[in-house]
């Protein structure tokens, strides 16, 4: 059988992907798969076809930045900057795309974007309230009053300026 | 929302550097408070990295420094049992074959050790162990190997 130059990938929801295996060889997983020739049919993923959708544009922008990189093409750097800020935008401010891009760049292991959307997570911790996190990541806390105090002994000034 | 993973809470922990968001992220929940006191675990370090970890967390109760031969002398070992005698309940030193008699001495200093490993510590004489058994007064629930 010939090789062929993309890779298929199926959503969770069933919604295939064509893409350039040299744009996924920068996911660990897809790159592994293609390496021991298990890539040639379509590769089932438990990712929405929204989070796949973004993480195969990402990929793609990464690879033609990188293809791009000695070129002094001034025009092109300012867009992939633009397109880089929307994208950080967008991501920080719908939280089920956030979340549901870090787990697929987790699995799929893509350490860039990991530690991109890892960054952008840090960002939104800092400088706000354990509450104020609570409401922001939608958590219920759970310690009981006891241990609550017990934590507080421990990293109370925290608090306090 | 979709739930996050310890692996990914660790791995966006690791980009707060800030102590008071760090200890924020502490108290948001159980889970996130497990992510933060994860053990942290160091490779290849000698007696200056020792120097510099427990200069910078000088909060650490358990310490293994277990076969680090050639790595870990008496420098490393004293800056522990200084900068941790406070706090220190577990200290592992096995196999680290450049503690010395030397360097032992200074454990009678810590009051709140428990379980102290020196198997395999060939520097350590049985002549100076002996002594050191006789004279430390361990707590009850103590034991040594």
């Amino acid at each position: 059988m010939a090789t062929t130059s993309t890779v298929k990938l199926r959503s969770g929801d069933n919604e295939v992907f064509e893409v350039e295996k040299q744009v996924m060889i920068q996911s660990g997983t897809i790159r592994n798969m293609i390496e021991d020739d298990a890539a040639d049919g379509e590769i089932p993923l438990q990712i929405s076809s929204r989070n796949l959708a973004k993480v195969v544009e990402w990929c793609k922008c990464m690879q033609h930045r990188d293809r791009n990189n000695n070129n002094d093409n001034k025009e092109e750097e300012e867009e992939e900057e633009e397109w880089e800020k929307k994208f950080d935008e967008e991501v920080s401010e719908d939280k089920d795309l956030h979340f549901g891009l870090l787990l697929a760049a987790n699995y799929l292991e893509i350490p860039a974007l990991l530690h991109r959307l890892c960054q952008l997570a840090a960002d939104i911790v800092k400088g706000k309230t354990p509450e104020e996190i609570r409401r922001t990541f939608n958590i219920k806390k759970d310690f009981t009053p006891e241990e609550e105090e017990a934590v507080m002994d421990e990293h109370g000034w925290a608090f306090h300026d | 929302m979709l739930t996050l993973g310890d692996d990914e809470l660790s791995l966006i922990f690791h980009w707060i550097n800030d102590s008071n968001n760090r200890n924020s992220f502490s108290l948001v929940c159980k889970r996130w408070l497990r992510v933060r006191v994860k053990p942290v675990y160091f490779d290849d370090v000698g007696d200056d990295g020792i120097c510099a970890i427990v200069n910078g967390c000088s909060k650490l109760c358990k310490v293994s420094l277990r076969r680090r031969r050639k790595s870990t002398g008496n420098v490393g070992f004293i800056s522990i049992v200084n900068k941790l005698a406070q706090g220190l309940t577990k200290l592992d030193l096995g196999r680290c074959s450049l503690i010395s008699d030397q360097a032992l001495d200074v454990i009678g200093t810590v009051r709140t050790i428990w379980v102290l490993k020196l198997d395999c510590c060939s520097l350590i004489t049985k002549l100076f162990l002996n002594r050191f058994l006789r004279s430390l007064a361990f707590k009850s629930n103590g034991y040594m190997r």
